[in-house]
């Protein structure tokens, strides 16, 4: 400390403890700023089952669903959140599995895109990276094909109770990563028999090799 | 007098130390508490850079205020070459460590 490059060198690592105290706050502020799950308001209607086929070459059954989705995620976004994930769950019992959980669709809110309208998004390239399905961190979807077939490891669909649970996992700046799930769920009861596929666009090429 | 060449003595080391890390925290705090209220971490990050801006210039170069307990060194004494026999001492280096 006896010359000024010393000084200024210690004080230079002494900034970067700073900047380490500082994140540690950042990443213990979010418990207490994050909301428990129910908060939000959730609208969630499973529409229609459109095909429960047998998917001979995987070995299981398949549905596809559509379904309604409304909600708004501003009252999550706090000053550690970096983006949700938010994801469909479907889940049911089977002989074989006491819990199975399925993924039916999933989609990505940024911090950033909370302050874009559509149009915006379009203007920062963001629509060329990924699909956005929010506007402003409001979800509006409505009769939306699901992403991803609900696809068992057996063929055990038939007559099974499905429970439709909207999840998403809070991704922080600094800190733990961890899901919420929202208490409001929807059931459906899958038909006896199996289904083919009733609107045009959901007719694959798989359907052909079966 | 020049900022980046005098050194700066004891006990404005001490008051630098103690200056910087005064600073330095304080502007943390008061952005954390900004940040918080505008639930955004950049301003946080923007007032604590002040901070270490402002904590610079005031402890980095050897103002006045840092050098004004400096050390008394002795005077140089002048001894008559009589007393010491008549001749300059001589200084006898055969022994100095050689990590000098």
């Amino acid at each position: 400390m006896f010359s000024w490059k010393s000084r200024a060198s210690t004080i230079g690592s002494y900034s970067t403890s700073v900047l380490g105290g500082l994140v540690i706050v950042l990443a213990l502020s979010s418990y207490i700023l994050t909301p428990p799950s129910s908060i939000l308001d959730v609208t969630l209607t499973a529409n229609s089952l459109v095909k429960l086929h047998q998917y001979r070459r995987v070995g299981g059954d398949g549905a596809l669903f559509y379904f309604d989705l409304k909600t708004d995620l501003k009252p999550l976004f706090h000053w550690n959140l970096k983006m949700v994930y938010v994801y469909l769950s479907a889940e049911y019992k089977t002989q074989r599995n006491e819990i199975n959980q399925v993924v039916l669709w999933d989609t990505i809110v940024e911090r950033e895109e909370l302050n874009h309208t559509r149009k915006e998004a379009k203007k920062h390239g963001q629509l060329r990276r990924r699909p956005i399905y929010h506007t402003k961190g409001v979800l509006d979807l409505e009769d939306l094909k699901c992403k991803y077939i609900l696809l068992d490891d057996g063929f055990n669909l038939r007559n099974q109770n499905v429970t439709f649970k909207l999840n998403w996992n809070i991704v922080p700046n600094a800190g733990l990563m961890f899901d919420q799930i929202h208490p409001k769920t929807t059931s459906m009861v899958l038909p006896s028999t199996y289904i083919k596929a009733r609107r045009d666009q959901d007719y694959s090429a798989e359907d052909e090799i079966n | 007098m020049d900022y980046f060449s005098d050194n700066v003595d004891y006990q404005g080391q001490k008051k630098a130390e103690v200056l910087y890390q005064v600073i330095m925290i304080a502007f943390a705090v008061i952005g954390t508490v900004y940040g918080f209220y505008t639930q955004r971490f950049s301003d946080t990050l923007i007032i604590s850079a002040a901070g270490l801006v402002v904590a610079g210039l005031v402890c980095i170069p050897s103002w006045p205020f840092l050098r004004k307990n400096q050390l008394k060194w002795l005077n140089t004494i002048m001894v008559p070459a009589e007393e010491v026999g008549g001749k300059a001492p001589v200084v006898d280096k055969s022994n100095v460590s050689r990590f000098l």
